[in-house]
């Protein structure tokens, strides 16, 4: 049976995110078949209120997976992991066929305690990690896994905000407000770095979701906080 | 074509998303809420069972509703109250001009359920003058804007605008201090109370078993309101009957831990007119509070709510206000999003019972759906599941905003959506 690896619309779309999940894949090595080109895991339908489209294109995305013998699913956006993972049975009621998800904090944390990632450099910055609502709070409770990630990289230092894991504040970025209400969406986001993030005294707030990571950063424009992907420190670390 | 209201919505938005103002008011409003909640719920910990107990006999009862109704205006009549059941607004309404009628002064306590009536609307055009007595309240209406919040009205507004508010009314200036502006307040309406016709309040609970009602406050407005006018009209949604007078003390401890207090200085329970049998045993209604005792059972669409199992859980919604202060959304567009109801709570509330779904697609997709609601209701309401369920009926009905639709028809065209 093979791996996948599934892009999800929004870091397939972004060059910068894209870029970043080719390069980690390909200093993996292991052998993965992209997918996402050409296929949405159907959260902006369920999302946007189409439930029986949604379930369609669920029952298609299972039937690609299954037609190229794919049985994991390895996938940097927390809310294809989370609609592929749960919603699909519980709420589309769509059968998994043995398909199994994982998010990219997964498959790192794991990967760096079986030795398979070698974080040989040492990353000196100091961080606050966002908790992405879909892997978390409204996912499977993923609250360990990206810690255990940054605490591997030599150098990283992570400093936690008083609003974390499973009371995480969204970044706003969430349930298509982005696509109706940007202006506000960012307004959420530049709310959470100025109380939340800015008086660690950190230099980047780390995330792992591609919704997150646009979100956060256009609220962090004005500010002197990076924001970062998770896979931007691993790679810094990796290369 | 998005319809006219996701524009206005957007609009408004817009327009308080760069408030200064408003902004610091509700970071001070949302920290100090944070504080004293958990420092309320520690204190009193055992409020986390009795709050699921609470909800087991919620759920109960919004499957039992019209039994509940009936019972509960049996034993309001029984107690020498006066019981109606308003179908509609209107319905409503039609009551109220009949116990109220015309040139009267009517006080009134703090009700997000008489907001569905426009009822001080209502009551000044047929002639009465109105009051409202809650120090946010009373802003709000000399302000001539509405609610923002389900408990603090004038969460928006900052002191420096209350002073310029009260020193007109005063005709003269005055400080911007909270205590100051307090007194006032106090010294304005303390012949209002005393000289009313009518006192008007809503309800925080009715008990089926003894018809008694339940208000919990702080300034003590409502003692004032149902105690000095010969009237006493409660407007009460149905949603609210509990079975059980021991159902409405749990409730009380629910509630205003989970809204940040230890103790709420008053909570009255007022089961009928008051009465007096000290001469010669013979019963006479109307001693030194009212003598007409007035419970009007709202359901405006409740009933109708209360039939899909899902939307039924909004009806829970003990009005605690916790959600829309842990809400990352609610402290940047307060009350602006929302009708009369508002934030994710205020989604379903405002499809069922107070606007439509008309008014209730915009705040549909204003919500993130990240569910910190639901870690910090009391009644454990999944908003983002409930506001899920509405964005399936509103795109049934065509309220989406264009940019989703889009969105949604190029998934379903190229597979992907950009």
């Amino acid at each position: 049976m093979a791996k996948a690896v599934f892009y999800g619309c929004t870091t397939r779309s972004n060059p910068k995110l894209k870029q970043n999940l080719d390069k980690f894949l390909d200093l993996v090595g292991d052998e993965f078949v992209r997918e996402g080109e050409d296929i949405c895991c159907g959260a902006p339908l369920l999302l946007a209120g189409y439930k029986d489209e949604a379930r369609k294109q669920a029952e298609k995305v299972v039937e690609r997976f299954k037609s190229k013998g794919i049985d994991t699913l390895i996938t940097p956006c927390p809310h294809c992991f989370t609609i592929i993972g749960k919603e699909y049975e519980h709420v589309l009621g769509v059968e998994m066929k043995g398909i199994k998800v994982e998010h990219i904090t997964q498959f790192l944390a794991k990967s760096i305690e079986e030795g398979k990632i070698r974080l040989k450099n040492k990353v000196d910055i100091k961080v606050s990690y966002h908790d992405p609502c879909y892997i978390g709070r409204q996912g499977r409770g993923i609250y360990e896994e990206p810690r255990k990630v940054l605490s591997s990289i030599d150098g990283v230092e992570l400093k936690e905000t008083e609003l974390t894991k499973d009371a995480t504040t969204c970044c706003g970025g969430g349930g298509l407000l982005r696509a109706y209400l940007p202006k506000l969406a960012v307004e959420v986001a530049k709310e959470k770095i100025d109380s939340q993030i800015k008086p660690l005294g950190v230099g980047a707030v780390v995330s792992s979701c591609p919704f997150c990571f646009l979100n956060l950063s256009e609220g962090a424009e004005k500010s002197d906080i990076e924001v970062m992907d998770i896979l931007d420190v691993v790679i810094k670390a990796m290369e | 074509m998005e319809t006219k209201e996701f524009k206005v919505y957007k609009k408004s938005i817009y327009r308080v998303v760069k408030d200064p103002f408003v902004r610091v008011a509700l970071k001070r409003a949302v920290n100090s809420f944070r504080k004293n909640r958990d420092s309320a719920i520690s204190e009193y910990d055992y409020v986390l069972e009795e709050s699921k107990k609470l909800q087991k006999t919620k759920d109960y009862v919004l499957e039992h509703l019209d039994e509940f109704v009936k019972k509960t205006m049996e034993r309001v009549e029984k107690n020498h109250g006066h019981a109606y059941y308003a179908k509609t607004v209107d319905d409503a309404l039609r009551i109220i001009k009949n116990i109220v009628g015309s040139g009267k002064t009517v006080v009134k306590g703090k009700s997000i359920t008489s907001e569905e009536l426009d009822l001080n609307k209502h009551l000044e055009e047929w002639g009465n003058t109105v009051y409202e007595t809650d120090l946010g309240e009373f802003i709000v209406q000399k302000l001539g804007s509405r609610p923002m919040h389900i408990l603090a009205p004038a969460i928006n507004v900052p002191r420096e605008k209350v002073a310029e508010l009260f020193s007109e009314l005063a005709g003269k200036k005055l400080p911007q201090d909270p205590a100051e502006l307090t007194r006032f307040a106090r010294e304005f309406l303390r012949d209002k109370f005393v000289n009313a016709d009518v006192g008007i309040t809503g309800a925080n609970v009715i008990t089926a078993d003894t018809g008694t009602v339940f208000l919990i406050e702080n300034e003590g407005n409502i003692r004032f309101s149902t105690s000095a006018p010969p009237v006493h009209i409660v407007l009460v949604g149905i949603e609210k009957i509990l079975p059980t007078l021991k159902d409405g003390m749990r409730m009380v401890e629910v509630v205003s831990r989970y809204a940040g207090y230890k103790a709420m200085a008053y909570v009255s329970m007022i089961s009928g007119p008051s009465k007096t049998g000290d001469i010669e045993k013979v019963v006479v209604y109307g001693a030194h509070g009212p003598k007409e005792f007035h419970v009007i059972f709202l359901d405006n669409g409740r009933s109708e709510a209360a039939k899909d199992p899902v939307i039924r859980k909004a009806l829970q919604c003990l009005r605690c206000g916790a959600c829309m202060y842990e809400c990352p959304v609610y402290p940047i567009t307060t009350g602006y999003w929302g009708y009369k109801y508002m934030g994710g709570i205020g989604i379903p509330w405002t499809a069922y019972i107070a606007g439509g779904f008309e008014k209730a697609a915009p705040m549909a997709f204003t919500c993130t759906l990240c569910g910190r609601c639901v870690k910090y209701c009391p009644m454990e309401i999944d908003t983002p599941e409930i506001v899920q369920h509405i964005r399936e009926i509103l795109k049934e009905k065509g309220f989406i905003p264009d940019y989703i639709k889009n969105m949604a028809e190029a998934v379903l065209k190229e597979g992907v959506p950009y």
